[in-house]
């Protein structure tokens, strides 16, 4: 089986690698906010 | 953001919240509403999070950081997975049949990484909060709403799936 030490330093990459999938959160601010305006 | 900072004792924990709260909504939406495509559900969607998120405040050291993206990301992702879900229930015509969630670029991650990345959103959900956050199988529980021995279920599973996709691409 994989030992949890591995499980947790693959977690942390991985969570790492899935934030950098994502756009700024300071872009999405605005994108948000754009979405309420067009409501 | 009231309706949350009323869930919150104390002062800090407020001004923690409040500093997620605009920081990481837009990034929480986006994330609901590439699953959902409806602005009303991801709305919804990002509502139950926060209420997710004001519950365990307590567990949030720095507000602003990677590790609290991951975490408010996590909790969104699967909140709206499961509404997807239960949207799909109601008018199966309308939705896919599985829903992949957040997508990691394969070229990003190598090994171990690239095999637990393979897994189901709800799998790798599991072990990001479990084996990252360092939540209990009872708090995960209550922040997936599901019972206890379910988590602890998922989580073997999870692990028992990462080791037969580890065993397939070589890396075991």
């Amino acid at each position: 089986m994989i030992s949890d030490a591995m499980l947790q330093q693959a977690a942390e990459e991985l969570a790492t690698a899935i934030n950098e999938s994502l756009p700024d959160p300071k872009e999405c601010v605005f994108n948000s906010l754009q979405n309420l305006r067009e409501k | 953001m009231f309706v949350y900072l009323m869930m919150i004792d104390s002062q800090e924990d407020q001004s923690k919240f409040e500093k997620i709260y605009l920081t990481y909504r837009g990034l929480m939406y986006h994330v609901a509403y590439k699953i959902l495509n409806n602005k009303h559900d991801a709305e919804d969607v990002v509502h139950s999070a926060f209420i997710k998120i004001a519950e365990n405040i307590q567990k949030i050291d720095d507000p602003v950081c990677p590790k609290t993206q991951s975490y408010v990301v996590t909790i969104v992702e699967n909140k709206a997975i499961d509404l997807y879900r239960a949207n799909k229930r109601k008018n199966s015509s309308l939705y896919l049949d599985e829903i992949s969630g957040i997508e990691v670029e394969a070229t990003c991650v190598h090994g171990l990484v690239a095999c637990m990345a393979k897994l189901t959103p709800r799998y790798r959900q599991i072990i990001l909060l479990k084996y990252y956050h360092g939540f209990s199988c009872k708090e995960i529980a209550k922040q997936l709403d599901i019972t206890e021995a379910n988590a602890i279920k998922l989580d073997q599973r999870a692990k028992n799936k990462l080791f037969q996709i580890c065993k397939e691409e070589g890396i075991l």
